[in-house]
């Protein structure tokens, strides 16, 4: 029987109706012949069979209604019905699909982004077997040299520190330990290196790898061979790796790029291989265009020297493999006991008691990510938003659909005496918003697309490396927003469609010709739930305006901030000399020549250099005993002792004449004299002099470390020496005092910092100009290539930019969350506007008689206001509590400003009250223009 | 030909399965059966016999079969199923109990 019905179905149209034909057709001529054996002519056998037979196309239609009175024809007679009632208001219909379209899109191009990045699996073989060395301890580790860049989430807090970098003699350990990994290497970023021997020399970035490293990964050559273990060897050729990309636009994709040598910051290397196309890196922000071997870093880094090899100096990223058999607490046991052994090995405490240092190995995929996992925290708070604009939509949309409903109850209620089935009346309203929710969804994948993009161009613009992948809708995507669209239309059609079939049919019949005061018990419930749906409209609008009001008051502070130096018309560039051959003095002479040059180039009033220009992202810190104490003895310094009067000060490497040119004002004191960058020089050396650096301090130094008293004259920082490596240091003389300002981010407290001259190494030129910074670019060029041809500029632009680059983020969060803040605001009053003007329709023959019997104006505008009041009233109060409760999320976003901030939960509730009640004005208007005499003539 | 009766709701279902119980029929064939039986009281018009035939095989009480007919044309042929058979015999005892019924109430004035 199942078999028949479904023969039935798919049969085809056509046949059917042949068949029927051919059965009625063989019925009329037995009757024909019948009536001929009767007796009675052909011709008027055929008349009468005819008279017997009745109305054939009658008979036709029912046995259609039989055939496919099911759900085929009732599925496409509702879509032509929906597509009737949606085209009869096109405005409506336009509103739904777009707000659906934004809403479902934006969602889904942000859950791609997210997607990418969260769940990347890694370019390599085997990616989850794949482990990363972190170390974690209570408190972060001090007293020694730390270097990350950026590969994995680091945090150095005081209760829960963690992080990747770690030592070379530590992972030498590692490697010799048999028995718990199949394969470890480490690898580090070299950071700038000077290319040449491929046309100009350029800035590329370079990464040092151990001789494992690519097997450890299981990455394979596209072209060559890659690194191997005979290759990290300090007497072994110098051999470099290309990227797959950066060989496809440095090299042309070329196989002859095999076998040629290039030079790395002045060493011959030669090219042996390409890596395969899928490996484009470990941690996406940290992209990589030369890969050589670690034995090479004392030839490569300028200024390398032993000490850095040293147990105290972490700057490595150690990744392993297990072998078969080996549990990974087994393995994490053992790699601890090695690593406090190295920690113990350095001869001064590197860890505060009780910090209980250990290294846990975690997969690569979950630690790998860098500042990614940063850089999409916005995209939650984006998320949020939209999430709630897509809400509001629905909930509008199901207003709108229930008010439609609701004017058509009557018809329903007819519908339902005559013998309709209430499924059949459901799914027929369900049909019109599934239709609305696949326009949506249709529409909303092509606002996808094109916001993926949008928003990659807005997360890359805001870092300096910007992240590597391209975000496609894979079908996951797609499958999760065709289930937001169905699950929408489903949900916004379904209460809808109950409430408009649970119809008191008596009473909806009885109003027809009833009485006009009469309010039916369906009616009433109808108005609280569109009532609901309105307030449920305000109280989302208001969570998504005060996010977008926080985030625009924290965007509002970060501009008008005061960094305490002038940051309009500088322009910037770095400079390296130790990648073209200078060193020590040499660097610090070129520098002072180039300054002179710089400063007089027509239109720049100043010029300057220090280590990294403001607000660019470099931050340099150290510890030193409080001065005024004695500086700690070796015996306090290994028993950790000495931490109790350890204090924290910003360092700052600056070169002449920077607060001048930077508009810091001093306080007292003078500038560096030229003499002064040659004690810092001969204290730079593992040898220092007996003379204190000269420093210059700003106010928050002085007022915490010198309270009450001159800073001038003092020294501070001097250190005995400790053991190993360390001779006795002078510390530093203070012989000015500057007025405060801020260093590496516009978000940063103010903080102590000294600025110490900038002595033997890169450094970033600030000039001050008259003009447009960047048009002195090609000037500055010049003067640098006629100093030296080896010397290139790098990183050049604006001090503007550097703050616009800061702010980026916080510009684009607001941004957008204003512009869903305002959508959902336009949404919410929408629903509102439409609830009002169909109550003011419903109601005109009662505000008729209202009128006739002396009611005035107000009075009727007050009738149609006191519901809206309620409604705000009742959405505002909820759409608070929430928007308190969420935006505590928001705290790490926010600045100058707090989570639960009541001037900016006033100031939305204000406007959404007023933009409300303008949106009451039209019906309330419409209600005081009704004419008795017509309204009680109605109907 | 004497004076018809309109058929009660439901019963042609009954009538149908009842004349299908003997022999496979095409539909002008079973028309013609129960106006026979009847003695001409009771007439089958294709308006209402066909739907009913329709509705009676999607439930699945009766089967189809094209086949030729006794003057040599294709025809439909329908067929009482095992399931149509059982409905018969269900609808045939409340029948019974239904006129019985009615007929004690008859009686009685």
């Amino acid at each position: 029987m199942a078999i028949r019905k479904l023969r039935d179905i798919f049969k085809g149209r056509k046949q059917q109706e042949n068949d029927v034909n051919d059965e009625l057709r063989f019925h009329l001529e037995h009757q024909i012949e019948s009536n001929i054996a009767a007796g009675m002519s052909r011709d008027e056998a055929r008349r009468q069979a005819l008279i017997t037979f009745g109305g054939v196309q009658q008979t036709r239609e029912s046995l259609r209604e039989v055939h496919h009175g099911r759900f085929f024809e009732s599925l496409a007679q509702d879509s032509r019905y929906a597509w009737r009632m949606l085209r009869k208001s096109p405005a409506f219909t336009i509103i739904a699909v777009v707000t659906l379209a934004l809403g479902i899109g934006a969602n889904t191009a942000i859950f791609s982004l997210i997607d990418a990045v969260v769940f990347r699996s890694l370019p390599i073989a085997d990616p989850q077997s794949l482990l990363v060395f972190q170390w974690e301890s209570h408190k972060g580790p001090g007293n020694m040299s730390y270097r990350n860049f950026g590969e994995c989430d680091e945090s150095h807090d005081s209760t829960n520190a963690r992080g990747c970098s770690l030592s070379l003699p530590f992972f030498k350990q590692v490697q010799a330990q048999a028995g718990l990994f199949s394969r470890v290497a480490a690898y580090t970023a070299i950071g700038q290196v000077d290319m040449s021997g491929n046309g100009p020399a350029r800035m590329v970035k370079g990464e040092f790898v151990t001789g494992d490293y690519f097997q450890t990964l299981g990455v394979r050559a596209h072209l060559g061979r890659l690194i191997n273990a005979g290759d990290d060897d300090a007497s072994a050729q110098p051999a470099a790796v290309l990227d797959h990309s950066f060989w496809q636009t440095e090299f042309g994709g070329s196989e002859s790029a095999i076998g040629k040598t290039i030079r790395l910051n002045g060493i011959p290397f030669t090219i042996i291989g390409v890596t395969e196309p899928r490996f484009d890196a470990l941690t996406l922000s940290n992209k990589y265009d030369v890969i050589i071997p670690m034995a090479q870093r004392p030839v490569v880094v300028p200024n390398w020297k032993p000490r850095d090899d040293e147990a105290d100096h972490w700057w490595l990223v150690m990744i392993g493999r297990l072998k078969s058999g080996v549990a990974v607490n087994q393995a994490e046991a053992g790699v601890s006991l090695l690593f406090r052994n190295s920690v113990a090995s350095v001869g001064k405490p590197l860890f505060k008691p009780d910090s209980d240092p250990k290294i846990k190995l975690a997969q690569a995929s979950q630690v790998l990510g860098g500042n990614q996992k940063r850089t999409l925290q916005p995209l939650y708070v984006l998320m949020l938003c939209v999430g709630a604009v897509l809400l509001i939509a629905c909930a509008n949309i199901a207003g709108l659909l229930l008010a439609r409903s609701a004017s058509r109850q009557r018809e329903i209620a007819v519908r339902l005496a005559l013998g309709a089935k209430r499924s059949r009346i459901i799914l027929q309203v369900l049909t019109e918003s599934v239709m609305l929710a696949f326009a949506g969804g249709a529409l909303g994948m092509l606002v996808a697309v094109w916001g993926s993009r949008a928003l990659m161009a807005m997360v890359s613009a805001g870092s300096i490396n910007p992240p590597i992948f391209t975000p496609q809708l894979d079908w996951r995507v797609l499958g999760f927003t065709a289930a937001v669209s169905l699950l929408t239309g489903i949900l916004f059609g379904l209460a809808p469609a109950l409430r408009g079939s649970d119809v008191n049919l008596t009473s909806s019949l009885k109003t027809v010709a009833g009485s006009g005061t009469t309010v039916s018990e369906g009616k009433q419930r109808r108005f609280s739930a569109g009532g609901m749906l309105v307030a449920v409209q305000m109280a989302l609008a208001i969570v998504v305006l005060v996010t977008a009001g926080l985030l625009v008051r924290t965007l509002n502070n970060l501009k008008n901030l005061d960094p305490g130096f002038d940051t309009h018309n500088v322009l910037l560039f770095g400079i390296d000399p130790r990648l073209a051959g200078y060193k020590g003095q040499q660097i610090d002479n070129l520098f002072f020549e180039l300054q002179e040059k710089f400063s007089a180039i027509p239109g720049v009033t100043s010029a300057t250099y220090s280590w990294y220009p403001f607000l660019s992202g470099g931050l340099w810190n150290t510890g030193f005993h409080r001065p005024g104490t004695p500086p700690p003895s070796k015996q306090e310094m290994e028993s950790g002792a000495a931490e109790k009067n350890q204090v924290e000060s910003d360092v700052y490497p600056i070169g002449p004449k920077f607060f001048s040119t930077w508009g810091i004002p001093f306080q007292s004191g003078r500038d560096f004299t030229p003499s002064d960058y040659a004690v810092a020089a001969s204290n730079e050396g593992d040898k220092p002099s007996s003379n204190p650096t000269p420093v210059i301090v700003n106010q928050e130094f002085a007022r915490l470390y010198f309270p009450g008293k001159n800073p001038l004259g003092q020294i501070f920082g001097e250190q005995e020496p400790t053991g190993i490596g360390d001779a006795k240091a002078p510390g530093y003389l203070i012989v000015g005092v500057v007025a405060n300002s801020k260093y590496n981010s516009l978000r940063r407290e103010i903080t102590p910092c000294f600025y110490q001259p900038n002595v033997g190494g890169e450094a970033f030129f600030e000039l001050r100009t008259g003009t447009a910074p960047l048009s002195l670019v090609p000037t500055v060029k010049n003067i640098v290539d006629q100093q030296s041809h080896d010397l290139a500029v790098f990183r050049i632009s604006t001090e503007t930019e550097a703050i616009d680059r800061q702010v980026f983020t916080e510009k684009m969060t607001a941004r957008l969350s204003s512009l869903f803040g305002l959508l959902a605001l336009l949404l919410a009053c929408l629903g509102l506007y439409g609830l009002l003007s169909y109550e003011v329709t419903r109601r005109t023959r009662e505000i008729g008689i209202r009128m006739a019997i002396g009611a005035q104006s107000h009075n009727v505008v007050g009738l149609v206001l006191t519901k809206a009041v309620g409604l705000i009233i009742a959405g505002a109060i909820v759409g608070i509590a929430v928007a308190v409760g969420v935006t505590r999320f928001l705290a790490s976003f926010l600045y100058g400003v707090k989570a639960g901030d009541p001037i900016t939960l006033l100031a939305v509730a204000a406007l959404l009250t007023l933009v409300a009640l303008a949106a009451c004005y039209i019906p309330a208007r419409r209600a005081t223009k009704v004419d008795p005499l017509v309204a009680l003539r109605y109907e | 030909m004497g004076s018809q009766i309109d058929l009660l709701q439901g019963t042609l279902d009954l009538l149908i399965l009842k004349t299908l119980a003997l022999e496979p029929m095409h539909g002008w064939g079973i028309a013609q059966r129960i106006q026979q039986i009847s003695q001409d009281v009771l007439q089958v018009g294709q308006g209402s016999l066909y739907p009913a035939l329709h509705r009676l095989e999607q439930r699945g009480w009766i089967g189809s079969e094209w086949s030729t007919s006794d003057n040599n044309r294709r025809a439909k042929f329908y067929s009482l199923t095992r399931t149509g058979r059982s409905q018969l015999e269900k609808e045939m005892g409340e029948w019974e109990r239904l006129s019985a019924a009615i007929a004690l109430i008859l009686q009685q004035s």
